[in-house]
């Protein structure tokens, strides 16, 4: 599977969520050669990619284009993988009970 | 000595972008038209320039990014293609008009005909770009092209009233015969001369050719400071000794040796030999700033290896593009087409691409994983913002104006 | 391998903010290709995911001619994808910066076609810039 079939895909809780804007991997260690494993998707609501960028790295300046952004990425969470039920073609079902994660990177 | 070597990045990059054949003829059009009341767009592009280009350089200065490689990074595949699109369209038509303004120039001083000279110039162009050292090519043609202070000797040679031109630089309003729609639509054009995207291309790139680290942030800061208000103040210059000499005749300008008529009469032969030694290296200058920015617009955004410090055989496809770009610009300039319309055109479609590149540069100016501690102070960002707006209105206004007046009929 | 740039480390990525789209240098700091796209490890696709299975790795990053299908859709055949296994990478920060050299790679046969045929023999093309010293590589993020 490649990353740009996961990008944009619709995400379905029981009902429809958002798009798949973000991709998140997560480093066990800092040492070399260390595998990037799948640690949860960035469901966004209104925004089906995510240009500029910025939204989750708790920048803020400038600040309109910071407040434009965030308006648009309103209401977005983070999937974890153990929450993802089943993945189809661009269409991501997430379990029951799924638990929505904070979109800033820790 | 050495210290105005080393602002000679600056200097060129505002020479190519303020005094190329598209804007000495456009300087001598408004002076000749509106005297000196469009003095205050050229202040505004000149400090809208100093903002963008002090960012871009530093940003390459600190990351070592070049420009467009942040265009791609920030920008998502369809805006930045668009923008890559937009910017080579504008990179190819602008070089095949400062090859044609070569050509021009060395035309009035042999009587050699000017299609001749076209492929010369081209070849002349593509040489110092194989074979050059960057640093060698930044000192000999800014430094040369700054010959064009003759425009401001000539000026004060010509013995002008100076508070009649005072008293145009602040009526904002249009002369009598003029429209208004036509003195706006020369203010966005003077205004994306100012402020061309291929200017930041070409400084930040030259940046990274300089290898300017963070040890030389003030260096950079110089380079701006420096080289785009003089370059600003060469517009002015020019726009003035039309002014005074073109204006009061109502004499038009629509060829290369009308802008320098001024020059003549104030100086005579020495002087007028003087500025065209300048015009030469000037527009030799933006040949060379728009054809290497052709080359790092298309080899940064799509990742190859580019760069005048490598042998070209390691950069092979960036040289390739050149050549290719510099062919097409001999056969479009064989066809008989005026390089100087060309320039016009490209100008206006500059102002309206002009936002794509800026954002980035702008969003990235702020991001600490590229800046670390040299991320945008506040004043900074206040500045850049209100020129946002700016460079907006005048991206929405460019193309209707260009309709409403004809291209300033 | 190392995360991030400076002195934070997130142990965490976001494949559209810190992958894709990036700069690969090789080992020498010459560039090597654009992030386009990323390889994972096989995940059951469309069926139900047992709860405990692991989540995929990224194997390996792709570039290749992915302009059209990133905006309209689709992805170009394996062949025409250049691909840098996950562990070929040294750093990861605002470029991409690998722990082997460009020839050992896959290099892009268009470069390589260019410099032998066309650039290679124009005279003076595999000399550095008069006066230039060998420094080349010394520049553009490395």
């Amino acid at each position: 599977m490649i990353i740009t079939e996961l990008l944009g895909a619709r995400v379905y809780g029981p009902d429809f969520l958002g798009f798949v804007s973000d991709v998140r991997f997560r480093f066990d260690t800092e040492s070399i050669g260390q595998p990037a494993r799948l640690h949860g998707i960035m469901v966004s609501p209104h925004a089906r990619s995510s240009s500029l960028g910025f939204e989750r790295s708790g920048v803020r300046s400038p600040w309109p284009i910071a407040a434009l952004v965030h308006w648009r990425h309103r209401g977005s969470f983070l999937a974890r993988w153990g929450d993802i039920e089943r993945i189809d073609v661009k269409r991501i079902q997430l379990r029951q009970g799924f638990e929505r994660g904070s979109p800033e990177l820790p | 000595m050495k210290r105005i070597f080393g602002l000679a990045l600056g200097i060129l990059t505002a020479i190519g972008g303020f005094v190329d054949i598209g804007d000495l003829v456009t300087n001598a059009v408004v002076g000749s038209r509106f005297g000196l009341s469009l003095a205050w767009v050229v202040v505004v592009g000149v400090l809208g320039i100093c903002i963008f280009a002090q960012m871009s350089g530093r940003v390459a200065a600190v990351s070592g990014r070049a420009t467009f490689e942040l265009i791609r990074e920030r920008l998502g595949p369809r805006l930045a293609v668009m923008n890559l699109g937009a910017s080579f369209l504008i990179n190819l038509m602008t070089l095949t008009a400062e090859i044609g303004g070569v050509a021009l120039a060395l035309q009035l001083v042999s009587s050699v005909n000017y299609l001749l000279w076209v492929p010369f110039a081209a070849i002349a162009v593509w040489l110092v770009i194989w074979r050059v050292k960057f640093k060698i090519m930044e000192n000999v043609a800014g430094l040369v092209g700054l010959c064009l202070i003759g425009f401001a000797v000539g000026l004060f040679l010509l013995g002008p009233d100076w508070s009649d031109l005072g008293r145009q630089v602040l009526q904002k309003a249009s002369t009598g015969t003029e429209k208004t729609s036509t003195y706006w639509f020369y203010a966005v054009a003077l205004f994306g001369a100012a402020m061309t995207p291929y200017e930041v291309f070409f400084f930040s790139s030259g940046a990274v050719e300089e290898g300017w680290t963070t040890k030389d942030l003030a260096e950079s800061r110089a380079n701006v400071l420096v080289g785009f208000p003089l370059g600003g103040l060469l517009s002015l210059a020019i726009a003035g000794c039309a002014a005074v000499v073109l204006l009061p005749e109502l004499i038009g300008v629509t060829a290369l040796s009308q802008v320098m008529l001024p020059v003549a009469m104030a100086g005579g032969k020495l002087l007028l030999a003087f500025i065209i030694l300048g015009v030469v290296a000037a527009t030799a200058g933006a040949a060379l700033e728009t054809t290497l920015s052709a080359g790092y617009t298309v080899a940064q955004f799509l990742g190859w290896p580019w760069g005048k410090f490598r042998p070209p055989a390691q950069a092979a496809r960036f040289h390739l593009l050149m050549i290719i770009c510099l062919l097409v610009g001999i056969g479009t300039l064989m066809t008989g087409v005026d390089p100087i319309q060309v320039t016009e055109f490209s100008v206006v479609f500059s102002a309206v691409a002009l936002p794509l590149t800026y954002l980035p540069i702008l969003i990235v100016a702020n991001d600490p994983q590229y800046m670390g501690e040299h991320v945008n102070s506040r004043v900074l960002n206040g500045a850049a913002l209100v020129y946002l707006v700016i460079i907006l209105a005048a991206a929405a206004a460019a193309i209707p104006l260009m309709i409403i007046t004809g291209a300033g009929q | 391998m190392s995360a991030a740039g400076d002195n934070q480390s997130p142990r965490y990525l976001d494949a559209h903010l810190h992958l894709l789209d990036r700069q690969v240098l090789d080992v020498h700091g010459v560039p090597v290709a654009v992030v386009d796209d990323l390889e994972l490890s096989e995940i059951p696709a469309g069926e139900e995911i047992p709860p405990d299975t692991p989540p995929p790795v990224i194997t390996a990053l792709l570039s290749g001619p992915t302009l059209a299908t990133r905006i309209f859709g689709g992805r170009p055949p394996e062949s025409r994808m250049l691909r840098t296994p996950w562990v070929a990478i040294r750093e990861i920060g605002v470029v991409i910066k690998l722990s082997v050299g460009r020839d050992t790679q896959d290099l892009f046969w268009t470069e390589r076609w260019v410099r032998d045929h066309v650039i290679g023999r124009i005279p003076g093309g595999r000399h550095a810039p008069k006066g230039e010293q060998a420094d080349s590589n010394d520049r553009g993020g490395s």
